[in-house]
C-alpha cells in the first residue's frame, strides 16, 4: 500500500486550494447551520407570539368570571363582537379563529347555580380554529373544576370524594439533553446529510474528473498500486465529508453560545454533552462517513465523466435522504427503541446520535450500529477498489 | 530495451462485436534507439503503448520492458518507464515543483534525493521562471515542459511519447522534438508514436507502420522507401496502408 498517503496529501492540498470545495464543503455547512438556526429561531418566536389565540367574544361584559380565566391564561387575544354582527360573519371576516357567544344573563344564571349555554362557533376545516378550540376547552376544564370545588365546598361536600383518583406526576431523573427538543431531533439529520453531501463538491473530480482531464493515466503508470491510489482518494473524500460534519456542528455550537435572543429557545437546556455521548457520536459518525466515502468513490470511478457522476448522485441522494428524513420523527414513534432499527443503515446512526444528544448512550445499540456502519464502510471501500482495478471501468470515457 | 511478441488487445463492443485494437504485434528496440510508431488515428498506437505501460492488460502475447514482463512485473515495468502524451493534463492546483515532488514520491525516489532531483529537472528544462506558478496559469508550452519534466523525473531507461506534439505550436513542438532527439545520446530506449510524417522522418531510427492494429512494416526510413519504391514517407505510408483500405 505504498504511496496512499502521498495521494491522500496531494488530494487534500488540491481541495484546500479549491475555493469551490472550501465554500461548499467547509464554509457552506457552517453558514447554512447558522442560517437554519436563525430561521427556526425566528419561526419559533413568531409561532409563540402567534399563539395568542384570537377569539371573538359576544357579550363579553356579561362573561365574567370565565373571561377573566381566559385572560389570566395569557393565551388569548379577546376581540369584542361588533354589535349587529353575527359570529359567522365575524369569522368570515377573519376577526378571530373562533367565536364564543355568552348569553346576556350569563353571570346571573351562573350565580343561580344553573348551567348557561355558551356557544362556540368555529370552522371545523380550519386547523388554527381547532387548536384554539382545544385551548378554550383547557381553560374551561380548569374553570369547571375550580367552580365545582367551590360550589361543593359551599354545600359542605368534600370534593375529593367525587374524584376517582388523584393523578400525581413523577418525572424520571434524566440527564439534561444537549439542547432543546427541536435541535435534538434535527441535529442527527443534519450530521447524516453533511456526511453524505460534504463529499459532493469533490467526488466528481476525484476519479471521473481525472478520467476526463487525462491525468488518471499518469497516476496509473506510477509504481503505486491501484489499491493504494483508491485508498488515498477514499481517505481524502472521507476527510472532506468529516470536515463538513464538523463544520455543521461548529455552526450549531456557535449559535448555541451566541447571545441571540431569537435562537435561545432552541437551546433552552444549554449545551451539555457528556464524554460518553461525545464518544458515541464520534464512533457513529466516522464509519458512516467512511461508508459514504466508499460509495461516492465507487460512483466517481464507475462514471465516465463528472456529468455522469452528478446523474448517479441525484438518484443516490434519495436512498440517503429517506432514512435521514425518517430519523427526524423516529423520536415521536415507538420504533426508536426496536432492535431492528440498529440494522437499518443511516437510520441507525441517526437514532444513536439522537440518544447521545439526549445524553443517554445505549451501548448495545451503539455497538451494533457501529458494526453495521463499519461493515458497510468496508463494503463501500471494497467496491471502490474493485472498480478502480477494473480496466473496463477505469478506461471508459 | 523492449521486446514485444505477438501482443494483442481485443475489446468487446456491443455494436461492432470483437474489436481487434492491437492484433499480434511483435517488435524489439534497443537502448539509444528512437523507435517510431506511425499510424493514422485509431490504428492502435495508443492501445499498444497503454499495454506496454501496464495501464491495460494484453489479451494475449507478451512484452518485456527493460527485462521485466508487463503482465507479471507491472511495478518493475512502471519504475522503468516514462510516459508522455498531450492528452495528459497536469494538476491545475499544484505548481510544477509541487507536482514533480508528488510524482517523485510516487516513483519511490528517496526523500534525501528528491529535492535535488526536482531542482536538476527544473534546471534541465529551464522551468525556473514558472516552477512555482500554479499549473492552471501556465502557457501551453510551459505545461508541455512540465509534462516532460514529470516524464523524466525518475530518469527511466525507457520513454514512451504518445503524439507528444499534437495541438502544440511550432515552438513548443520544437522543444519536445529536440528533447526526444537528445534521448538517443543519453542511451534511452524511446518509443515515439505519431501520425505526423515529418516528425517520424526527422527523429526515428526505425519506423513501425501500424494500421488496423497490425504491423504493416518495420524498418529504417531508407528500408521502407526501398520496399515500397516511394521517395516521400507520406507516399510510403499510403503504399503500406492503402491495399487494406481498398480491399475493405
Amino acid at each position: 500500500m505504498r504511496g496512499w498517503s502521498d495521494v491522500f496529501r496531494k488530494e487534500l492540498k488540491e481541495f484546500v486550494r479549491d475555493k469551490r470545495v472550501l465554500y461548499s464543503a467547509v464554509l457552506g455547512p457552517l453558514v447554512l447551520e447558522v442560517f437554519i438556526i436563525l430561521l427556526f429561531g425566528y419561526l419559533s418566536t413568531s409561532f409563540t407570539k402567534d399563539f395568542a389565540h384570537k377569539v371573538v367574544v359576544e357579550n363579553s361584559r356579561h362573561a365574567e368570571p370565565f373571561l377573566s380565566a381566559m385572560v389570566e391564561s395569557k393565551k388569548f387575544e379577546i376581540v369584542e363582537l361588533t354589535p349587529g354582527m353575527s359570529a359567522e360573519e365575524a369569522l368570515a371576516q377573519k376577526m378571530g379563529r373562533l367565536a364564543i357567544s355568552f348569553p346576556e344573563n350569563f353571570q346571573e344564571l351562573l350565580e343561580a347555580g344553573q348551567s348557561p349555554e355558551v356557544r362556540v362557533t368555529y370552522d371545523p376545516n380550519e386547523e388554527t380554529a381547532l387548536i384554539s378550540l382545544a385551548a378554550v376547552k383547557e381553560v374551561y376544564s380548569s374553570f369547571a373544576s375550580k367552580y365545582s370545588i367551590e360550589r361543593m365546598t359551599e354545600l359542605n361536600i368534600d370534593a375529593r370524594t367525587l374524584l376517582p383518583f388523584v393523578l400525581v406526576e413523577d418525572k424520571l431523573p434524566v440527564e439534561k439533553p444537549f439542547a432543546g427538543a427541536w435541535l435534538v431531533g434535527f441535529l442527527p439529520y443534519l450530521i447524516v446529510i453533511w456526511a453524505f453531501y460534504g463529499g459532493f463538491s469533490i467526488v466528481g473530480d476525484l476519479v471521473a474528473g481525472e478520467k476526463e482531464r487525462g491525468s488518471l493515466e499518469t497516476l496509473l503508470i506510477t509504481p503505486v498500486s491501484r489499491q493504494a491510489i483508491a485508498f488515498g482518494k477514499f481517505c481524502a473524500l472521507g476527510s472532506v465529508s468529516l470536515a463538513s460534519c464538523i463544520s455543521a456542528l461548529a455552526g450549531v455550537l456557535i449559535m448555541g453560545v451566541a447571545p441571540i435572543p431569537m435562537t435561545q429557545r432552541l437551546f433552552e437546556s444549554g449545551l451539555s454533552l457528556s464524554p460518553a455521548s461525545m464518544f458515541a457520536i464520534a464512533v457513529t459518525i466516522i464509519p458512516l462517513v467512511m461508508f459514504f466515502a466508499g460509495i461516492l468513490l465507487a460512483v466517481s470511478t464507475f462514471a465516465r465523466n463528472q456529468r455522469e457522476v452528478q446523474s448517479y448522485l441525484s438518484l443516490l441522494s434519495f436512498v440517503v435522504l429517506i432514512p435521514a428524513i425518517f430519523s427526524q420523527i423516529i423520536g415521536y414513534t415507538d420504533i426508536a427503541g426496536k432492535a431492528w432499527v440498529n440494522f437499518i443503515p443511516i437510520l441507525n446512526s441517526a437514532s444513536v446520535m439522537r440518544d447521545a444528544l439526549l445524553n443517554r448512550v445505549d451501548w448495545t445499540s451503539l455497538g451494533m450500529t457501529s458494526a453495521v456502519s463499519v461493515v458497510l464502510a468496508i463494503g463501500g471501500l471494497w467496491l471502490a477498489v474493485k472498480l478502480f482495478t477494473k480496466e473496463k471501468v477505469l478506461m471508459r470515457v | 530495451m523492449i521486446t514485444v511478441e505477438d501482443l494483442a488487445k481485443h475489446f468487446k463492443d456491443p455494436k461492432r462485436g470483437v474489436v481487434r485494437a492491437v492484433d499480434g504485434v511483435s517488435f524489439s528496440t534497443s537502448p539509444g534507439e528512437i523507435f517510431g510508431l506511425l499510424g493514422a488515428n485509431g490504428a492502435g498506437k495508443t492501445t499498444l503503448l497503454r499495454m506496454l505501460s501496464t495501464v491495460i492488460a494484453p489479451t494475449s502475447g507478451r512484452a518485456e520492458i527493460h527485462g521485466h514482463d508487463v503482465a507479471n512485473e507491472p511495478d518493475a515495468v512502471r519504475k522503468s518507464i516514462g510516459f508522455m502524451s498531450t492528452t495528459t493534463a497536469l494538476y491545475s492546483r499544484l505548481t510544477p515543483r509541487e507536482m514533480l515532488k508528488y510524482m517523485g514520491k510516487l516513483y519511490g525516489i528517496a526523500s534525501s534525493q528528491l529535492g535535488a532531483r526536482v531542482e536538476e529537472t527544473i534546471a534541465m528544462l529551464e522551468m525556473e521562471e514558472f516552477a512555482d506558478r500554479l499549473c492552471d496559469k501556465l502557457s501551453t508550452g510551459q505545461k508541455q515542459r512540465t509534462s516532460l519534466a514529470r516524464t523524466i523525473l525518475h530518469d527511466p531507461p525507457v520513454l514512451f511519447f504518445d503524439e507528444p506534439t499534437a495541438g502544440l505550436d511550432v515552438l513548443a513542438s520544437k522543444t519536445i522534438m529536440e528533447f526526444i532527439e537528445s534521448c538517443r545520446d543519453r542511451n534511452k530506449t524511446v518509443v515515439f508514436s505519431t501520425h505526423i510524417m515529418s516528425e517520424a522522418e526527422r527523429v526515428c531510427d526505425r519506423i513501425c507502420v501500424i494500421h488496423d492494429g497490425k504491423i504493416r512494416a518495420i524498418g529504417t526510413l531508407q528500408e521502407l522507401k526501398q520496399a515500397t519504391g516511394e521517395e516521400r514517407l507520406e507516399r510510403v505510408f499510403l503504399a503500406l496502408t492503402e491495399p487494406t483500405e481498398s480491399a475493405a
